[in-house]
């Protein structure tokens, strides 16, 4: 199993592989290129020379090809071969020859009955071909010829006459040919124009065999080894004298049709000559060629490493890039979707803020509505007051009135009488009485009326002295010792009157309420006092209502402020009495607490704040 | 000015040269045309072809090629309504028998001329007419046998025929190294052997036979040695003279089936013939007789 690790190595190692297989491939094409046109350069500037040189060995044979033709022209001709020529025709023969040869710059022109014998020629002394008497009948040239078609080609001449290239015509007597014209064209003046080609280069003839060469040892070789037919002809024919023909060395072996050879350090171009059955060869060097391959292929490697390394950039760059877009991208993402949580959040907090903000609302409705209740709740408590009140109140009110009916009587009785200054008597007693009864019903008027909690400077022993008022029928009718020593103008708080009052009326009437199973001495102590130990108090004013009653256990104590919670009989009281007194003293700044032991009696503790002008 | 002269001569030459030349090509190969327009036919024949075509004593053609050859203008005078058909004859030489009969300067050569496939293509054959070996004609003290026996020896051979191809191809490629010697025709390379210069003459056995035939002491000479080769004879003609191979092979056929040549075969073979009178005494082979029973003109292979 391959780990990530040895993958990508390998994969390294391929792209390296890759790399220099791209490099080494660049560089082979430049190579094959730079030497191909190399190649064609030197091809097209050889050939060049080549045409040249071509022209020019044209330009040796060529003028000289024709004279055959006009030899059967001169009349002595005709006759030494009609007939076997007399000294004398054959001599004017000769001369003729001579003469035409000298002219045309042959090296020789010579007649040949149809026995292939020389009968007249321009050579009477040298061997050779055309040496007068020689049978030349086995030369291509005289058979091509006596059978009606011009003969051309090179041969060595007979018995050690020279190199040349022969070149025949038919003489024909009416239409019956009689002999052959032939001039043997000397091939030398091209050894002299081996300079044009500026490089090795050589002459074969159709058979493949090399007449003339820039280097003498390359003569009379063949181009490709001969066969045994080939070696039968040319000794047939004896084109080449006896020489033996063997292949040429340091040289291509050229087939018959390619015109170009090449073995990588060598190229031999062939061309061949105009009408004349010969190819010219010539060797070109391409060591200047491969040098210059080399050079492109050098460039051509280094351009294609280059290349790579630009790539290579390239793709390192778009991998960097992609990082980077990569990067972005999520950074993009991550700040899309915090945006997206924060929106959420929001949201939700929005929602929770509108939520709050409706239960603010609501708890606003509700505080007022509350508030309303409490009101009324006050107002409740006030008229279950005023109730339990009423008894004592009535009380209070029948013995003026009982006195006043009295009283009223007699004026009348006065009055018919006669007695007006008894009656007037009577009428001041009735006029103290009504002050009195309006004495008594104004604290009532007063606590009964309806109130909103203003604060408002309170005199304590004010509110304390009414609220014993309104329960002095009970107070009297318990036979209760109050202890009040509070004097007035001693304590001003910041409250209601009328809500202190309806506090102290419902702690008295508590306190009453545990005296009234209490044997006597019934006792209430109210005491007050301003400020106290620590920074809490110093600004409050603390009164406390105690009793001797029985206490309370801890079960009632601990459920004395729930609301409806009462210890008396069904009837007597609503049970809200210290909630509300608790909910007043909390609304003005205040606290309220019970300290209560069984058997010792109950003691309420205030703290209200002081009066500060 | 004389330069021009010559100059403006040589061009006018050249054209009128090359002008006939021209017309010369185009006037072709209706030989038949032609002998009935000249009333002349041109016989090829040979110098020193014995028995088949060769000078006797008083340089007269004959020969067995040559009666045939006769008999064939026999049948093309009666063929073209000529009897007065004028014959003439025109000496050939190995080397230029094909040429001329290319030229036009010979009709029809009859003679000892191998019919192969090369030749073929340069002249038209006739039916064949007679069928040789290629062998080795030696004095009887030469020690040689056979073709293998020539090493290191001389032998001669008649210029531009078959047997001297053969013989140069057999020396390269056995390498045996015997030296070859070219006569001009078959008496000239006779003569080669007689005088010492040779060891050994290779050529067509018949012609052989008939060089053996002029020495004063024929039993001194030995035809020897495995043919190299078998061919046959036929008449040249030029190609696609196909109406004049046509009346040429006719007469040749009718010999054949007749048992005529049979006849002329035994006065050239088995009876005294010019120059010296001698019998080659060599009757008719099985594979002659059987040519002449079925008649081709297939060439050798």
């Amino acid at each position: 199993m391959l780990r990530g690790p040895a993958i990508a190595n390998i994969l390294k190692a391929a792209i390296g592989v890759v790399a220099l297989l791209l490099i080494s491939a660049a560089a082979m094409l430049s190579y094959h290129q730079g030497k191909e046109s190399g190649i064609r350069q030197l091809k097209t500037e050889a050939n060049h020379r080549l045409d040249l040189f071509a022209s020019a060995v044209e330009g040796v044979a060529k003028p000289l090809e024709n004279i055959p033709a006009t030899i059967q022209l001169h009349p002595d001709v005709l006759e030494i071969l009609r007939t076997p020529g007399t000294l004398r025709t054959t001599r004017a023969v000769n001369d003729y020859l001579r003469r035409l040869n000298a002219h045309v710059g042959g090296l020789a022109a010579f007649t040949l009955n149809v026995r292939g014998v020389v009968v007249a020629s321009s050579n009477t002394s040298a061997q050779d071909d055309s040496l007068l008497g020689t049978d030349v009948s086995f030369r291509p040239y005289f058979l091509d010829s006596l059978a009606g078609r011009v003969g051309k080609h090179f041969s060595i001449g007979i018995d050690g006459g020279g190199a040349g290239y022969f070149v025949s015509y038919p003489v024909r007597d009416g239409a019956v040919v009689v002999g052959v014209a032939v001039i043997k064209i000397g091939l030398h003046p091209v050894d002299q124009l081996w300079d044009l080609v500026g490089s090795p280069a050589l002459i074969a003839d159709a058979n493949q065999v090399v007449i003339l060469a820039s280097r003498p040892e390359w003569r009379y070789r063949a181009l490709s080894p001969l066969s045994v037919e080939q070696r039968v002809n040319l000794q047939l024919t004896r084109a080449y004298s006896d020489l033996e023909i063997l292949p040429i060395q340091d040289f291509l072996n050229i087939g018959a049709d390619g015109d170009v050879r090449t073995d990588g350090q060598k190229m031999t171009l062939i061309r061949p000559l105009d009408g004349m059955d010969w190819r010219v060869s010539i060797v070109l060097d391409l060591k200047q060629v491969h040098r210059t391959a080399r050079m492109a292929a050098l460039t051509g490697g280094g351009a294609a490493t280059l290349l790579l390394l630009l790539a290579l950039a390239a793709v390192q760059w778009r991998r960097i890039a992609k990082q980077r877009r990569l990067v972005r991208r999520m950074l993009e993402q991550s700040n899309v979707a915090l945006e997206i949580k924060v929106a959420e959040r929001t949201h939700d907090l929005s929602t929770i803020n509108d939520q709050l903000r409706r239960e603010v609302h609501e708890r606003n409705v509700a505080e007022q509505s509350l508030r309303a209740a409490q009101s009324e709740l006050v107002q409740a408590g006030k008229m279950a007051v005023l109730g339990q009140l009423s008894a004592g109140i009535t009380h209070e009110l029948t013995q003026p009135l009982g006195a006043m009916r009295t009283i009223a009587g007699n004026a009348e009785e006065f009055l018919l009488r006669g007695k007006s200054d008894s009656a007037i008597q009577n009428l001041k007693i009735l006029g103290r009485l009504v002050d009195q009864m309006g004495g008594i019903i104004q604290p009532l008027k007063n606590f009964a009326r309806k109130s909103e909690p203003v604060f408002q400077k309170v005199d304590l022993s004010k509110s304390l002295g009414d609220a014993l008022f309104l329960l002095s029928s009970r107070i009297r009718a318990l036979q209760v010792e109050i202890r009040n020593p509070v004097a007035k103008g001693e304590f001003f708080v910041r409250c209601e009157q009328n809500r202190l009052e309806q506090v102290l009326i419902n702690l008295l009437s508590n306190s009453l309420d545990a005296l009234e199973a209490q044997d006597s001495p019934r006792v209430i102590t109210v005491q007050a006092e301003q400020g106290g130990d620590g920074p809490c108090d110093a600004r409050m004013t603390r009164i406390s209502v105690s009793d001797n009653g029985a206490g309370m256990d801890e079960a009632t104590r601990a459920r004395l402020f729930e609301p409806f919670f009462t210890t008396k009989e069904s009837g007597a009281g609503l049970g809200l009495g210290l909630v509300i007194s608790r909910d007043i003293l909390t609304e003005f700044g205040g606290t309220i607490e019970i300290v209560s032991t069984q058997g010792r009696g109950t003691c309420f503790r205030l703290r209200i704040p002081s009066y500060e002008p | 000015m004389a330069q021009r002269g010559w100059a403006a001569l040589c061009r006018f030459f050249v054209v009128l040269v090359l002008g006939s030349a021209g017309a010369a090509h185009s006037q072709d190969i209706d030989t038949l045309k032609r002998i009935a327009d000249t009333g002349t036919v041109r016989l090829g024949h040979r110098e020193s072809s014995i028995p088949f075509s060769y000078y006797d004593e008083k340089r007269n053609a004959v020969g067995f090629s040559h009666d045939l050859m006769l008999k064939i203008v026999d049948a093309l005078k009666s063929n073209l309504g000529l009897p007065g058909l004028t014959i003439k004859l025109v000496p050939v030489t190995p080397q230029n028998r094909m040429a001329l009969v290319q030229n036009g300067s010979v009709d029809i050569e009859c003679a000892s001329t191998t019919h192969n496939r090369e030749r073929a293509r340069q002249v038209a054959f006739s039916t064949s007419f007679f069928q040789i070996g290629t062998r080795l004609l030696t004095h009887r003290a030469s020690g040689i046998h056979d073709f293998p026996d020539l090493a290191g020896k001389r032998v001669a051979v008649t210029s531009a025929t078959t047997s001297e191809r053969l013989l140069r191809t057999y020396n390269e490629r056995s390498a045996k190294g015997f030296r070859i010697l070219v006569g001009k025709d078959h008496g000239e390379s006779f003569e080669l052997v007689t005088s010492g210069r040779a060891d050994a003459f290779m050529m067509d056995d018949a012609l052989l036979y008939g060089e053996r035939a002029k020495v004063a002491n024929p039993q001194d000479w030995d035809v020897v040695g495995t043919p190299m080769s078998s061919e046959v004879y036929g008449c040249m003609m030029r190609l696609k003279d196909h109406q004049l191979k046509q009346i040429v092979d006719g007469a040749l056929i009718k010999m054949m089936t007749s048992g005529e040549i049979l006849k002329v075969h035994q006065k050239w073979f088995q009876k005294p013939i010019p120059p010296r009178g001698l019998n080659l005494a060599w009757p008719a082979s099985p594979e002659l007789r059987a040519l002449y029973a079925h008649p081709d003109d297939q060439p050798s292979e």
